[in-house]
């Protein structure tokens, strides 16, 4: 069974008193844990829905689609890896709570997470294969996060064999900071225009 | 394969830290039922031999391999019809409307009703969903094996309608909306009549409130919500909306405008299309940023003075967050006695048969007795009567099938939704193992899952 990816991460500047973060950790962590495909409709749907509201605050990411076999199976691997081993997470807090919030310059970025391990050939594959076909020039565009975002709901989950979800953080307080993106280890993520 | 209780995907990891939350499921289906894969342990069985048992296990495996095998899924309703066209699985079956206008319609003016059904200011239109409205136009991406044909626009089968019921709920709506002509914008409209009503309803209210409409479905020919009858009253009132939306009071109060029907009751899904939605509301906290502080509930007559199931949880929050909630019925406006009626035509006035609260002139401005938000009002000494005890409404906390702490109901910052029940709003899907092709609707009367049995 030959296999295709498609990967997405944004990198979201957060309004003070955001809830964002708390609502998408809040639909990973209470999607069940044995998910029928409406189980998986609904967490990704919802999860798109959140971002798309939050369109104009993504401030970097980067998307991938790859139907190579081989190709597909290690970058999937790869972005397990980006969260079995918390790579982009922060070892610390970048924060102290409480004070007021909207006093405060910024609460941060967090960075939301979804790739998905396609079987090759199928409508799912082809539908995203050309929702990705995109003109070099425009890969970093804010309307193809958005057109790759509205195109998660479409993914029929019979033809998903796996999926990982990340929200970073896990903790309001550990949001990441602009210093901790300016780290090379975030490079692959691209600024939006 | 089958409908099995076993849910397919099995999460595998999980991580919840203060610096990362994450998950990851497996799909060990997919793997298992590697076709080809099957078929080559198909092959080293005959080649080695087996009992006669072995043997008819095998063939019973190998005729359902010649055709497709087959399982059945739950697949969001608007999501197949956006892929495969709005009448999925029932391509050609005509609608039927109740009441067609015999007034010139153009029908390209259907491409407008996006624009022309949004709210006139732009802080009112993320409470408004283009969904219905975008329908008439859209065209399917991939044809189902199911449908015998890529389905016609929707547009070519649409009428604009017009019914009694209909003119009497936008004489209602120009009743109620005269008495909020010129007041600060504190008080927001809840709609919930049933669809052609309701626009009708939001059509009286349109020079003076500005109407953000909520349909979240498309109409289907075998559809549960005839939502094709709220595209045909649209398309009636259709110049009305436009010509008021330039004229709308900026800021100027909301109608938040819903389908009654959203949640009719059906049994069958072999023969019916569930196309409902449970409605969306702004949050309380949404409310009161636009300055709102009460929210009428507007509903048919009097004996329906109580909020629908998807609405509980979020009125309840309302009067929790401080806001005033009371309900009024479309029946609570008449004309006064002994006037004639005649039907009302979009763009005109319909001054020359006002309605009123109580259906007297005398009583009209009572409305502000038994709903006290005016202090500037000046009621007069005759008292309405025979009008719902909608005033008097407060919504309670009670149990719903919408009621739960699913992830779908949590709110967002400026809208919420309640939990659908499970397989609400989604249809029967008929998919090929192995591959995931969705092959069609189940209720298509077409498709070869029909004409032979699968392996399912």
């Amino acid at each position: 069974m030959p296999h295709s990816i498609f990967a997405m991460e944004v990198c979201i500047h957060l309004p003070p008193q955001s809830t964002l973060p708390a609502e998408l950790r809040m639909l990973v962590l209470m999607a069940p844990k044995a998910s029928t495909y409406d189980d998986k409709f609904r967490l990704y749907r919802r999860a798109a829905d959140l971002v798309l509201a939050n369109l104009d605050n993504i401030a970097k990411g980067c998307w991938d689609y790859f139907d190579d076999d081989a190709k597909a199976q290690s970058d999937y691997k790869m972005w397990v890896n980006g969260m079995l081993t918390e790579e982009g997470a922060r070892t610390q807090p970048s924060r102290q709570g409480g004070g007021d919030p909207y006093r405060a310059e910024s609460a941060g970025y967090m960075t939301l997470t979804m790739a998905f391990l396609l079987v090759k050939g199928t409508p799912t594959d082809r539908q995203m294969a050309a929702r990705c076909n995109i003109p070099q020039g425009q890969l970093w565009q804010r309307w193809v996060f958005e057109r790759m975002l509205q195109g998660v709901p479409l993914l029929n989950f019979a033809s998903v064999k796996s999926d990982v979800i990340y929200v970073i953080p896990g903790d309001d307080r550990w949001a990441l900071t602009a210093q901790d993106l300016a780290e090379p280890k975030f490079n692959y993520l691209r600024p939006i225009g | 394969m089958s409908n099995s209780a076993e849910p397919p995907f099995q999460r595998t990891d999980v991580l919840d830290k203060p610096g990362i939350v994450g998950a990851k499921w497996w799909q060990e289906g997919l793997a298992t039922h590697d076709p080809i894969a099957r078929r080559q342990a198909l092959v080293a069985f005959a080649v080695i031999g087996v009992t006669l048992v072995g043997v008819g296990a095998i063939i019973a495996a190998a005729a359902s391999d010649s055709g497709p095998q087959t399982t059945t899924s739950l697949f969001s309703s608007l999501e197949m019809q956006r892929k495969y066209g709005w009448s999925f699985g029932a391509s050609g079956e005509p609608l039927t409307f109740d009441g067609q206008s015999q007034q010139p319609f153009e029908k390209s003016a259907l491409d407008r009703l996006v624009v022309d059904f949004s709210p006139a200011q732009s802080r009112l239109r993320r409470f408004s969903s283009p969904t219905l409205f975008q329908s008439p136009g859209a065209l399917p991406t991939a044809v189902a094996e199911g449908d015998s044909a890529q389905a016609a626009p929707l547009r070519d089968a649409l009428r604009p309608i017009i019914t009694p019921a209909m003119d009497t709920a936008y004489r209602s709506g120009k009743g109620l909306a005269s008495l909020f002509e010129g007041l600060r914008p504190e008080t927001a409209l809840v709609v919930d009549l049933p669809g052609p009503q309701t626009i009708a309803f939001a059509a009286g209210l349109a020079g003076t409130f500005d109407p953000c409409f909520t349909f979240e479905n498309w109409p289907h020919p075998r559809g549960v919500v005839r939502a094709h009858l709220v595209l045909g009253a649209a398309a009636y009132y259709q110049p009305l909306f436009a010509k008021t939306m330039a004229s709308r009071k900026q800021p100027g109060p909301a109608a938040l405008v819903l389908d009654r029907d959203r949640l009719a009751a059906y049994t069958d899904d072999a023969s019916q299309f569930d196309n409902r939605y449970a409605a969306k509301l702004p949050t309380a906290a949404a409310l009161k940023d636009l300055g709102v502080k009460n929210v009428l509930y507007v509903v048919p007559t009097k004996g329906d003075v109580a909020e629908l199931d998807d609405l509980n949880e979020q009125l309840v929050a309302y009067v929790s967050a401080g806001l005033s909630v009371k309900a009024v019925a479309v029946t609570d406006f008449g004309p006064a006695a002994a006037r004639p009626t005649t039907p009302a035509v979009p763009g005109q006035a319909a001054g020359d048969v006002p309605y009123y609260y109580g259906s007297d002139p005398e009583t009209h401005q009572n409305f502000w007795v038994h709903y006290p938000w005016n202090p500037a009002a000046k009621p007069t000494s005759r008292a309405a009567v025979g009008v719902s005890i909608g005033y008097s409404y407060t919504p309670r906390p009670r149990i719903t099938p919408f009621s739960g702490s699913s992830s779908s109901s949590s709110s967002s910052t400026t809208t919420a939704a309640a939990a659908a029940p499970t397989g609400f709003g989604y249809v029967p899907v008929i998919v090929a193992v192995g591959t995931g092709a969705i092959l069609g609707a189940k209720l298509s009367r077409s498709g070869s899952w029909n004409r032979a049995s699968s392996g399912s």
